[in-house]
């Protein structure tokens, strides 16, 4: 289109003359032009030029109708191309994108698909050894089961022995009964020789590093002496299992 | 004068073409109609079927990434199987639910206690055994002499062929023999007829083998 455009305005400056009823004198450029563009009908040419040359009153010079384009006129006609060039563009850019997000999702799915199809392969090679994983799961929950009993377990016996040896210590102290729940919390009820040996005994209680807590619950006096109860918390950690 | 006339005329008459050309290469809204129409495709195409094939790809990465992750996930477990000798593994799930068995039976479990308790030459005061859960525990009250009955709390745990927790344990010292009350619960699991879950987090049981000699010992009492 733009050639167009400039094609005719060369043809106005140069032929259009020509063609025009009027006997205009083209310019001297564009008689180089047409004497090399058609260089057969230079005769017709010249016979044209005598005639015009007669019509103008024998001058040979001739002067150009048609001014130059302004620049206003260039920036316009620029424009247009650069318009026409943008059209194209924005299509240019509007395939573009269109085929990278197409392109991009065509990508994304069949790497997706071919991912899926690997797992589905190692899925069903997993699968083959199920048994393998049940009967590694059967044992783990035994061995998770004992390791919590353990865990809170503790022994019985230490804790025994340890109520003994601190009457031994006291001197004087008997045990009736010792309970103990399972969380270490314990209760020992039992009669003492005298109060200052049951007040011994509370004090190395009260001091000692495998008991967190002691209270001391009832006391009372008697002809034998004194009978007391303690109830307390003992401390895992000093009776755990070995 | 006639011939200045004329040639203004020729003049105007040449201005008004080239005012015509002029006015055909100037931009009008014609020129326009690509670029615009362009953009509003662009636009309706953004929304209806850009925006869905963005998000439709970009939750296909995501699923490609959880894929890998899981192909990741079941080549190691795939490894960690491969470290499993099934004859050795076969033998251990045997020993284990010996120790931790599918049901434990009450009469069982009264009797290796009520056993244990006649070894250690305790005289039994009171027996009983029920169904819990996931257990069966009973009261039990014996009577013997105090470095039997230590012994006694000693052993029913660490040397039961079960996993056995005592429960409030209550000694009564007495001048020459020593009364002992206590709950024991013994364990079992129940296993499930479900197959395991391949994407369950996966841990070797050899990791324990401290635990499994424990259970070899155990089932080896029995």
């Amino acid at each position: 289109m733009t050639e167009e455009i400039k094609q005719s305005n060369t043809h106005n400056r140069g032929q259009e003359q020509n063609t025009s009823s009027e006997p205009q004198q083209p310019t001297p450029q564009a008689q180089r032009q047409n004497q090399k563009v058609q260089p057969e009908s230079q005769p017709k040419q010249k016979k044209k030029q005598q005639s015009a040359q007669s019509v103008n009153g024998g001058s040979r010079e001739g002067f150009n109708l048609i001014p130059a384009m302004t620049k206003e006129e260039k920036v316009h006609v620029k424009k247009k191309n650069t318009l026409n060039i943008g059209s194209i563009l924005s299509l240019i850019f509007l395939a573009v994108i269109a085929l990278a997000i197409v392109g991009f999702n065509i990508t994304a799915k069949t790497q997706l698909n071919r991912r899926k199809s690997a797992l589905s392969k190692i899925e069903s090679s997993v699968s083959s050894d199920i048994d393998k994983i049940a009967s590694n799961n059967v044992i783990l929950d035994r061995v998770k089961l004992y390791l919590d009993v353990q865990s809170s377990n503790f022994s019985h016996r230490k804790i025994i022995e340890f109520f003994t040896e601190m009457t031994e210590r006291v001197g004087g102290i008997s045990y009736d009964s010792i309970e103990i729940s399972e969380s270490l919390r314990f209760e020992i009820h039992g009669s003492a020789s005298s109060l200052e040996r049951l007040a011994n005994l509370w004090y190395i209680f009260g001091v000692d590093e495998n008991i967190e807590e002691i209270t001391l619950d009832s006391v009372g006096k008697n002809e034998k002496g004194a009978s007391f109860g303690f109830e307390g918390t003992l401390l895992l950690e000093n009776f755990s299992k070995d | 004068m006639g011939l200045a006339t004329e040639s203004i005329k020729k003049r105007k008459k040449e201005q008004a073409i080239v005012a015509e050309k002029i006015k055909k290469t100037r931009l009008t809204f014609s020129d326009l109609i690509i670029p615009i129409a362009s953009g509003i495709v662009l636009v309706i195409l953004s929304f209806a079927v850009f925006v869905p094939m963005i998000n439709a790809a970009l939750g296909y990465l995501g699923e490609i990434k959880t894929t890998n992750e899981k192909i990741e996930q079941l080549e190691g477990l795939k490894t960690k199987i491969g470290l499993l000798e099934e004859n050795q593994l076969n033998e251990d799930v045997l020993t284990a639910r010996n120790v931790i068995p599918n049901i434990l039976l009450v009469t069982s479990f009264a009797y290796y206690v009520d056993e244990l308790a006649r070894e250690k030459g305790l005289q039994v005061e009171k027996l009983e055994a029920r169904d819990a859960l996931d257990g069966v525990s009973g009261p039990l009250e014996y009577s013997g002499d105090y470095q039997s009955v230590i012994s006694f709390l000693d052993d029913v745990q660490d040397v039961s062929p079960y996993i056995i927790r005592l429960k409030n344990v209550e000694v009564r010292l007495k001048e020459d023999d020593v009364g002992i009350s206590l709950d024991v619960s013994g364990y079992f699991i129940a296993d499930t007829e479900q197959e395991p879950d391949i994407y369950a987090p996966f841990q070797l049981y050899t990791e324990y083998t401290d635990v499994i000699e424990v259970f070899r010992n155990k089932a080896a009492e029995k």
